[in-house]
């Protein structure tokens, strides 16, 4: 996003009356402070309760450059504490608000290329943010409009665009392509290139996690050459670069799933089996084996297949429901029951990484926030 | 007519005691005080001997699933409400649970006594419907002998994300004891444009039906209510057609045991009647 862009975001954020009027009653440096003294889950719980995000925006863009340079000799770890605050307060209103702090994301992102070279705070912040952009697979945002792989090639010819249409363009802000951003400060980070393969592909695929089939124009369900395929070439090379190779044979593998071809899925996720440390990936091996090998009507080595991945994570949700599928319909009925009713009256269950998947890496937000963290406290210190 | 006796009530949809549920209506109205006598039940074809019982006075274990997914979300305070109202429904002897669906099928409200206070723990979660695995979850449930489980599914139906397809949940309907109705409820416009999107893109939903097949497999029935009031009488209704219903009892005879059995259900000295009775079931292998 440009600069422009950003000043003019924050302009209308200023002339907002509802905003200015109520903003007043948000003391957000107090929530700085407290999130900079390590308070962190207190900080975000009581942003995170603030009713009405308008006034909390304007705020947060009119206090946070005031309250970064209150202290010149830490400005740059003020400035990481209120950029991974605000992370924490978009992953608290996720799901309802994703949309009144993506703008924010990147407004903060400006101000930390700005702040000087590349930090390890810096690498933290962004592969947490990417991960919240996971959840809501906001390909654009993190690429912009009409992203390309690596290997791609613009088309020669850019496509004709109707005279409305370019009205229309011009009128509108582009997408900022924050991914972008963190693969020019961090150009060698595999994860960062995982993550821009990853996006690349939503809204592309069929959920990999899904039921879908691929079809046809004319609705017959059979394997075609789907465009996500494209995506393994950008993946293959990551199979060998041992930070990532894992998660990228998994995602070979639900490349494959999604476009129906089953063995070749089955394939990747037998390579990634050996090789996954973390459990998350372990079970994700073992949990989509099982799915390609039921679609390939090798039912009794898909129930085997999913055991062992209830092995890795027990009572998985995911793993639980395929499974006692499969015996309920063969009429295993008590052990289905027993199975179901252990896993849903289990409280709290455990994360499953089988429903996150599909969301880039946003099975591992924990984690991704624990690590900015830590890096915060260094960059304190 | 012979009344249920929690003793020697078997509902199990198997070939050693088969059991099919049945209501029968004239208009809108339950027909009661319907025998055995009443009935013409064929399994594949071949009429068995059945014993009628009404289950007016048996205990229920009531499963009401509330689509929480972006597509409703925007009804979440009226579905919060719809919950407690409903739950109050129910007698002191059943049973009630919820099931939602985030990013996994969740029991908001696992089995509990109907009249137990209710702690309501309800979040809507946009971007992905897992209709069909909560369906799933749900059909599984098997009653305690002499007992009855009737499921409320209120949903539109479409699935986004489910690792189970429709015809997964089918099969299930087909083994299931449970009766499944289906409150069609659709919240649009109510959607939130800032929060996470939508992402879905058609599934085999719109093929076919699956939804409506499975309820109409259980013996259940497809209705279209509106979130609020209108879903609480819509349920009422059910729950009121569901006690006056029937339950078929048979051992069947002349049939292959495996495989599935077709069972139609006839009342053939009165006319013009509605019967809403299971369509089959699967015989043990």
């Amino acid at each position: 996003m440009s600069r422009a862009v950003l000043v003019a975001f924050a302009v209308v954020l200023l002339v907002t009356p509802t905003a200015r009027t109520q903003g007043n009653s948000i003391d957000l440096k107090a929530l700085l402070d407290a999130y900079y003294a390590g308070r962190y889950d207190e900080a975000v719980a009581k942003a995170a309760a603030i009713p009405d995000l308008g006034p909390f925006r304007l705020r947060f863009v009119q206090d946070s450059p005031v309250w970064v340079n209150a202290d010149p000799a830490r400005s740059e770890a003020r400035s990481a504490a209120a950029a991974g605050f605000l992370l924490e307060v978009t992953a608290a209103r996720l799901e309802s608000d994703w949309g009144r702090f993506s703008d924010l994301i990147e407004w903060t992102c400006v101000q930390l290329r700005a702040s000087g070279p590349p930090t390890e705070f810096e690498r933290a912040w962004h592969a947490a943010s990417h991960s919240l952009a996971g959840r809501a697979r906001n390909r654009v945002w993190m690429l912009g409009e009409y992203a390309l792989l690596p290997h791609q090639k613009p088309p020669e010819q850019p496509p004709t665009v109707p005279r409305w249409a370019q009205t229309m363009q011009r009128s509108q802000p582009q997408p900022p392509a924050h991914l972008t951003h963190a693969l020019e400060r961090f150009p060698d980070d595999p994860h960062f290139q995982l993550s821009r393969v990853v996006a690349w592909t939503w809204g592309r695929d069929s959920e990999p996690m899904r039921n879908v089939r691929v079809r046809d124009d004319d609705g017959q369900r059979r394997p075609r050459r789907a465009p996500q395929l494209e995506a393994i070439v950008t993946l293959e090379p990551l199979t060998s670069v041992p930070q990532v190779a894992v998660e990228a044979w998994v995602r070979i593998g639900l490349v494959h799933f999604s476009t129906g071809d089953y063995a070749a899925a089955l394939r990747a996720f037998e390579s990634a089996q050996p090789i996954a440390t973390e459990t998350s990936m372990k079970y994700l091996a073992y949990f989509n084996a099982a799915r390609a090998l039921e679609r390939l009507q090798r039912v009794d080595d898909a129930m085997r297949a999913y055991q062992r991945a209830l092995e890795i994570v027990p009572d998985a949700e995911s793993a639980t429901v395929a499974l006692t599928s499969l015996q309920f319909m063969r009429d295993d009925r008590d052990v289905a029951v027993s199975a179901i009713n252990r896993v849903f009256n289990r409280k709290p269950r455990p994360a499953d990484p089988g429903r996150l998947i599909g969301y880039g890496s946003f099975l591992r937000w924990d984690a991704l926030k624990t690590a900015m963290r830590a890096a915060l406290k260094r960059d304190k210190s | 007519m012979p009344r249920l006796d929690a003793k020697q009530a078997v509902f199990r949809a198997r070939t050693e005691s088969v059991a099919i549920s049945a209501s029968v209506k004239r208009g809108n109205a339950p027909v009661a005080n319907l025998t055995a006598n009443d009935f013409r039940l064929t399994d594949n074809g071949v009429p068995q001997s059945v014993e009628a019982v009404t289950i007016e006075s048996v205990p229920l274990d009531v499963t009401l699933f509330m689509d929480t997914s972006g597509s409703t979300a925007g009804a979440l305070d009226r579905m919060k409400s719809n919950v407690i109202t409903i739950a109050k429904m129910l007698r002191p002897d059943d049973q009630f649970r919820l099931i939602t669906i985030g990013l996994s099928v969740d029991t908001p409200v696992p089995w509990q006594r109907a009249g137990s206070p209710i702690s309501l723990d309800m979040k809507a979660v946009p971007g992905i419907s897992l209709v069909y695995d909560a369906l799933f979850v749900a059909l599984t449930h098997t009653p305690a002998t002499g007992r009855r489980h009737l499921i409320v599914a209120m949903t539109d139906g479409e699935d986004c994300g489910s690792l189970l397809d429709g015809a997964r949940v089918l099969d299930a309907s087909g083994r299931s004891e449970a009766v499944l109705h289906w409150i069609y409820v659709s919240n649009q416009g109510d959607f939130d444009q800032l929060s996470i999107p939508a992402w879905c893109t058609p599934t085999d939903a719109r093929e076919v039906d699956f939804v409506a097949q499975s309820a109409s497999r259980t013996g259940g029935d497809s209705h279209r209510s509106r979130f609020g009031d209108a879903a609480v009488r819509t349920f009422a209704q059910i729950l009121d057609e569901f006690r006056q219903s029937y339950v078929l009892r048979y051992s069947a005879q002349g049939v292959k045991s495996s495989g599935w059995h077709t069972v139609a259900v006839q009342v053939p000295a009165q006319q013009a009647l509605t019967i809403k009775a299971r369509s089959g079931y699967f015989g043990a292998p």
